[in-house]
């Protein structure tokens, strides 16, 4: 579904990814490890059309189609979507209309009927049970007064709703406590099929306790160094990235 | 003679070739006063502290001349319809470039105890409710704009709400300036006596391409116990200059909830300004304006505590794009006397195109030693990493600018009273928005 090509990728003039390989198949998890500074952020931003991202050379095929030629709702809406490592607050505007006019949008561009919000509450029941989300979130503004943990469940949760067929997670791991973690992960793993697959974007092995991956990658100044299956992780955890230098 | 002179001076003569045949009506001399005092006061310059922000050269240069009835178009049903509001249950009354047109108005819907008309047909007796308030309220020793307003006041619309009547159903009073390259004056007298309640909306709009110069006072007084609900919406072209004078007098336990919204309008200047002339008064004063193109937008309000036991808000948000400009000046004054004032004021200005611009200045002059008064202002511009994150959950750039535009503006809005009224301005944000990326 994704074929990644000698990605090269600069911010403000300062080039980040300096050439990616990856190749992801339905079906599949992927881990993308890494220390600070690596680039693993930045493959997230760059693959879901952050503008700030120039992409300097190299290709990003999505099902045939050249990925890197739409823009970011058009990625939402053909079925990439970013858990993202910091989620952003929106002021006066709730959590459940933001999510339902996100789902009419994509259905709309796929040629679907839209929701109504009768029907959207029935539907969206199951999925907040599914990352033990609390219904006070529905109404608040999103994101805004959430704590970190509610953050990325609301991300999962928004997941869960919108069905991507590609999922990247960007340090959800992040600032999460052992309990947020595994709802997380839970929610992730429930929502794994063989016709979706997911990129799992960590610095630290222990979301790949809850989350088993496939395939493991290791990014280092911009370029993928290693990739191994899922005992590359525990190597990692292990030996400390220091051992790849 | 200064320019100034020169352009002052053209108004006062057609004031006095304007008013053939009306000179024995008492309320002939408040005229002759007002006449006088604007010959005195001039056109304001940038010179005068309340006017620094705002350069209104291009009025007082420009050769408007004095609407006159003989010259108002016939206006039909048909061409005001996008001015009405939907599912409207109230009253109407409509003037065209100030003066009275009875075939627009429809003023059935509201108690006959309601006294609903223009005001012209109070000048001629002695001792009536317009000659005994006129100029009471919204005075012009110093107000150039007012004194030029009350000099050629000839209609005008009086909304009179007796004792212990409470008008439910609303009244919209709907001025619309038609002739192009004139003056017109809409003048505006709601007087609410103590133990009522009504609702009172006043709207205006242009039916013409030329430039024009709409110049209208609204004075208000909210009697005991009485509780108005008072909102403007000003929809005119962008060739439109429009300055507008509201005053208020508030007595006791009354509570006056108003807003305005501005989108129309090339030079706008609007004034407000309320007196809490009593104990346990309550004093809404919000606005919401959306500009774009070159358009100049100026909100001047003044709130005057005199006695103890009141509150004032006020919350004006702004909404700017292109390389409009936008000011909000807010004074708040609390005299010695007025202890225990609770007085709230917060200006927001959203910039959505870096050639924007707005200039605050809050202003509170406190005299009493005991109060709370508190102020705040932001200018922000739209977040980058909000709309990646919109656009990332699929919802297109343009869509995401109205969600979080409205989200910005939603505080104000969802406040109002009336639900015709309150779509009506839902629509006309949404459309501004929306045309603008077109």
């Amino acid at each position: 579904m994704l074929e990644v090509k000698d990605l090269k990728a600069s911010i403000a003039g300062k080039e980040i990814l300096r050439g990616i390989n990856l190749s992801i198949k339905p079906g599949e998890v992927h881990a993308i490890m890494g220390p600070n500074g690596s680039g693993k952020s930045t493959l997230a931003n760059v693959l879901s059309g952050r503008e700030e991202y120039e992409v300097t050379a190299g290709s990003v095929s999505y099902f045939g189609d050249d990925l890197l030629e739409f823009a970011p709702e058009e990625r939402a809406q053909k079925g990439i979507f970013l858990a993202f490592q910091y989620p952003v607050e929106i002021p006066g505007v709730s959590n459940v209309y933001f999510l339902r006019t996100a789902l009419n949008e994509i259905r709309k561009a796929n040629g679907e009927e839209e929701i109504d919000a009768a029907a959207f509450l029935k539907m969206i029941r199951k999925k907040m049970e599914l990352v033990e989300m609390e219904k006070a979130l529905l109404n608040r503004s999103v994101n805004e007064g959430f704590s970190g943990g509610e953050k990325k469940r609301n991300e999962i949760f928004q997941m869960a709703v919108l069905e991507p067929k590609l999922a990247i997670l960007d340090e959800t791991d992040s600032g999460l406590d052992i309990d947020a973690l595994r709802v997380v992960a839970d929610g992730v793993n429930t929502l794994k099929s063989k016709e979706n697959a997911t990129i799992v974007v960590t610095h630290y092995q222990r979301l790949l306790d809850y989350i088993i991956p496939d395939f493991v990658h290791v990014l280092y100044k911009g370029q993928i160094v290693k990739s191994g299956g899922k005992e590359l992780a525990f190597e990692l955890e292990e030996k400390g990235y220091d051992w790849l230098k | 003679m200064n320019l100034n002179d020169k352009n002052t001076e053209k108004y006062i003569k057609a004031f006095e070739t304007y008013f053939n045949g009306s000179v024995s009506q008492p309320f002939h001399k408040v005229r002759q006063q007002a006449a006088s005092n604007f010959e005195k006061l001039g056109f304001p310059t940038t010179k005068k502290e309340e006017w620094r922000f705002t350069n209104i050269a291009s009025i007082a240069k420009a050769d408007f001349k004095i609407a006159e009835k003989k010259n108002a178009p016939t206006v039909s049903l048909e061409d005001i319809e996008p001015f009405l509001l939907a599912n409207w249950q109230g009253a109407r009354i409509v003037f065209i470039d100030g003066f009275y047109s009875e075939h627009l108005s429809d003023i059935k819907n509201i108690s006959d105890k309601i006294t609903l008309e223009p005001l012209s047909s109070h000048f001629e007796g002695k001792a009536g409710l317009v000659n005994k308030n006129l100029s009471k309220i919204a005075t012009f020793d110093d107000e150039a704009f007012t004194a030029l307003n009350t000099a050629f006041t000839t209609e005008g619309c009086l909304v009179h709400i007796p004792a212990k009547v409470v008008e439910n159903n609303g009244i919209h009073i709907i001025h619309i300036a038609a002739s192009g390259r004139t003056l017109t004056n809409p003048r505006n007298m709601i007087l609410c006596e103590d133990n009522s309640q009504a609702l009172v909306i006043e709207s205006y709009h242009t039916l013409c391409t030329d430039d024009v110069f709409v110049n209208s006072v609204t004075e208000i007084s909210v009697g005991e116990n009485t509780r108005l609900y008072h909102y403007k919406l000003q929809d005119e072209s962008l060739k439109s200059n429009h300055i507008s004078n509201v005053a208020i007098n508030q007595k006791s336990n009354s509570n006056y909830i108003s807003a305005s919204f501005i989108f129309g309008g090339k030079l706008v200047r609007n004034n407000i300004s309320t007196k809490l002339d009593g104990e346990g008064i309550s004093s809404t004063l919000n606005g919401l304006y959306i500009s774009r193109e070159d358009q100049h937008i100026d909100n001047n309000t003044f709130i005057d505590h005199a006695k103890p036991h009141c509150e004032s808000h006020e919350l004006y948000r702004g909404i700017l794009m292109d390389k409009s400009k936008g000011v909000f000046s807010g004074k708040i004054l609390v005299r010695q006397d007025a202890q225990k004032t609770d007085a709230k004021q917060s200006n927001n200005c959203l910039l959505l195109y870096e050639d924007a611009q707005i200039d605050a200045k809050p202003q509170l002059e406190i005299y009493a030693d005991d109060v709370k008064c508190t102020h705040g202002a932001t200018v922000g511009q739209l977040d980058e990493s909000a709309m990646f994150y919109f656009r990332a959950r699929g919802i297109p750039k343009e869509k995401a600018l109205s969600m979080l535009t409205y989200a910005f503006a939603e505080e104000i809005i969802t406040g109002i009273k009336d639900d015709s009224l309150r779509d009506r301005v839902e629509y006309l944000l949404l459309d501004r928005l929306k045309s603008h990326q077109a």
